[in-house]
């Protein structure tokens, strides 16, 4: 009872500290504003005809459809790095025969730009949205990669000899010693890599003509359509901080419970009047 | 003499004067009982003796008091403070006869008291180890808004003098967004010592910047382009990073005691006028006067009355809790403010009585209560018989 009124309060405190980032982002838009005064609907519209844009491009059905794909181009890609990349890395991490094989390979393809990807896989499998999924697979898997590999490097061998010698079940070792080392190494390098897997799917969509936000962003590009285009980085952006916000942030916070200050410090002792 | 032994003292008790002479003349030209005498606007002369009369003594009583105990530095009193009382009533002289003396004559004995003010608060500001600037920083600017209104009306500059009591009422919130960093440590200290709750206070210095930063932005906007979607957007971006600071009250049971709730309240209000304002701008059907009114009426006024009986119970020596005659003010400024800003909305047609004079009359009832209150405390030495 007590601990769900907490973690309610906590949830509150949570959604309370979005104001913040209300008051940035809202501030940008009035850069924005002040930018589409200054040059114009064809160079930049402005946020309320861009919004405007946005909501009857929803209301006539093309928006949600778009962005199902393009989650599911990047979700797909990303979620493959996830799992080749983390074994790998696992591997990596606990062999330095494995480190020495891998490293170079997830370097040289760290090295290789995103775009590059685009055109082989566009030869590859052709413009679908396998082509898609590929590029993302290929760019963020070195990223989780080099996480993976580091989480699993830095596992600390005495904790482990430690709890061998206390008898702690290797179900608990693992949920209590591994996994949340390992998390705090992953969990960074997984947030990158998500963040990218968005750019590169809607950028790959962009030139494959594969559907989602991209091949929104083409069409109103050959319009020359700026407004729409705007719409189009205004979902994207919408897709961004709804991930961020509302599953990253969340779970950084929850992981990182430790990082927080021990209650009783930071104390303000400073004012009067 | 007593009254002249502390910044606070005079000027709080002058203050419900000039609160009350602000609204006098509103409810007889809205029901129709009488004409303006000349002059000037109505609505610009009222805004004016509100923003640049009314809220300008409370912050003289503030400053004057808060500054010396900031900087360890001897307060003003005596024949200097009696001068800066005496500038500021030429200055609501000056207005009243507004229409009767030649305009560049109430400029002149309206634009003298807040430079007055800034002056006498400098010495100590520089004889100070730490100086805490922000506030006569914010003053200056707030003296040249005055001074640039008075220009503006004489025709003397291109700048429609409306907007400077939008810059000049920005520019107030603001002070209060900076002032709050050194107040509500001390009344949340309180309010959980009082509730038997774990004194901890947190406060954040990065929501208090973002808080006065945007205020200071949009004064600078509502000067350049009051009625510009740039305004619009700074205005909301504004009225979130308050509500963001909101969260720094919210401190369970403690956060009841009138210390808090009443800052608490003020804040809710400036985030409903920045808001409303805000959304007004950018073509929402809401009454921008009506807004302005939840942060000048609202905000404004509520964190004045706050700050004014603590002030004055503390610096008399008299400590917390606060009285319960506390909520008595706020609870009339705030049932003036939700009529002052519902009524246009709701029902436009009922403005000249429940929109004007009601509310109008409520903030007089609230602050002859308040002077009847606190006067005694205000003429009287301190209780624990020290000076000041």
């Amino acid at each position: 009872m007590e601990e769900g009124r907490g973690r309610a309060l906590r949830a509150l405190d949570y959604m309370w500290g979005g104001w913040g980032a209300a008051s940035s982002l809202l501030l940008l838009t009035a850069l924005w504003e002040a930018g589409h005064a200054a040059y114009g609907t064809l160079v930049l519209p402005s946020p309320r005809d861009t919004v405007a844009s946005l909501w009857d491009m929803s209301a006539a059905g093309k928006v949600l459809p778009a962005i199902l794909e393009t989650s599911r181009n990047a979700l797909g890609g990303f979620l493959s790095a996830t799992v080749a990349g983390g074994i790998l890395g696992g591997m990596a991490g606990a062999s330095d025969m494995m480190r020495r094989l891998l490293q170079p390979i997830a370097t040289l393809l760290l090295g290789i730009p995103a775009i590059a990807w685009v055109v082989l896989a566009l030869l590859w499998f052709g413009g679908t949205g396998a082509a898609v999924s590929f590029t993302v697979l290929i760019t963020t898997a070195p990223i989780v990669f080099a996480g993976a590999a580091q989480g699993a490097r830095t596992l600390d061998g005495s904790l482990r000899r430690m709890a061998r010698s206390f008898r702690v079940p290797a179900t608990t070792l693992i949920r209590d010693v591994y996994l949340p080392h390992m998390l705090s190494y992953l969990f960074p390098a997984l947030a990158t890599g998500l963040a990218l897997s968005w750019k590169v799917t809607v950028m790959a969509e962009l030139l494959s003509g594969a559907g989602g936000i991209g091949d929104g962003l083409a069409v109103a590009r050959v319009q020359v359509d700026t407004v729409k285009a705007m719409a189009w980085v205004l979902a994207v952006v919408g897709l961004l901080l709804a991930v961020e916000y509302l599953m990253l942030e969340p779970i950084r916070r929850h992981l990182q419970v430790w990082r927080r200050e021990m209650p009783g410090s930071g104390d303000i002792q400073a004012g009067g009047f | 003499m007593t009254l002249w032994a502390y910044g606070f003292r005079p000027f709080f008790l002058i203050l419900p004067v000039g609160a009350i002479a602000a609204v006098l003349p509103l409810p007889v030209l809205w029901l129709g009982l009488g004409g303006s005498g000349g002059g000037m606007p109505a609505g610009l002369w009222h805004g004016h003796e509100q923003v640049f009369g009314f809220l300008s003594a409370a912050l003289a009583g503030f400053l004057l008091t808060a500054l010396p105990s900031w900087t360890n530095t001897r307060p003003v009193t005596g024949t200097p403070l009696k001068a800066l009382v005496a500038l500021w009533l030429a200055g609501r002289l000056g207005f009243w006869l507004d229409g009767a003396l030649p305009s560049w004559l109430v400029a002149g004995l309206d634009a003298m008291f807040l430079p007055a003010l800034l002056a006498t608060t400098l010495p100590a500001l520089l004889g100070a180890e730490r100086k805490p600037w922000e506030l006569p920083a914010a003053l200056a600017l707030l003296a040249g808004a005055n001074a640039a209104f008075h220009l503006g009306r004489l025709g003397l500059i291109d700048l429609p003098p409306e907007r400077l009591l939008y810059a000049g009422l920005d520019l107030f919130l603001m002070m209060i967004a900076i002032a709050s960093g050194r107040i509500l440590p001390v009344t949340l200290r309180s309010a959980l010592t009082e509730t038997g709750a774990a004194v901890m206070v947190r406060l954040a210095p990065g929501r208090r910047h973002l808080a006065s930063v945007t205020l200071g932005l949009l004064a600078i906007a509502e000067l350049i382009q009051p009625h510009g979607p740039v305004t619009g957007w700074i205005a909301l971006a504004a009225a979130c990073a308050q509500a963001d600071r909101m969260t720094e009250m919210h401190i369970g049971r403690s956060m009841l005691r009138p210390q808090v709730l009443l800052f608490h309240l003020a804040h809710a209000w400036m985030v409903v006028g920045l808001g409303g304002v805000g959304l007004a701008v950018l073509g929402a059907p809401l009454d921008v006067t009506a807004m302005r009114h939840a942060l000048g009426l609202g905000a404004a006024a509520f964190t004045v009355l706050a700050v004014m009986s603590i002030v004055t119970l503390r610096h008399t020596g008299r400590a917390f809790p606060l009285p319960g005659a506390t909520w008595v003010a706020p609870a009339l400024v705030g049932l003036a403010a939700a009529l002052r800003v519902g009524v246009p909305h709701l029902a436009p047609q009922a403005m000249a009585t429940w929109g004007v004079t009601v509310p109008a009359v409520l903030w007089a009832a609230a602050f002859l209560f308040w002077g009847w209150r606190f006067a005694r405390w205000l003429t009287a030495p301190r209780a624990d018989g020290q000076p000041g």
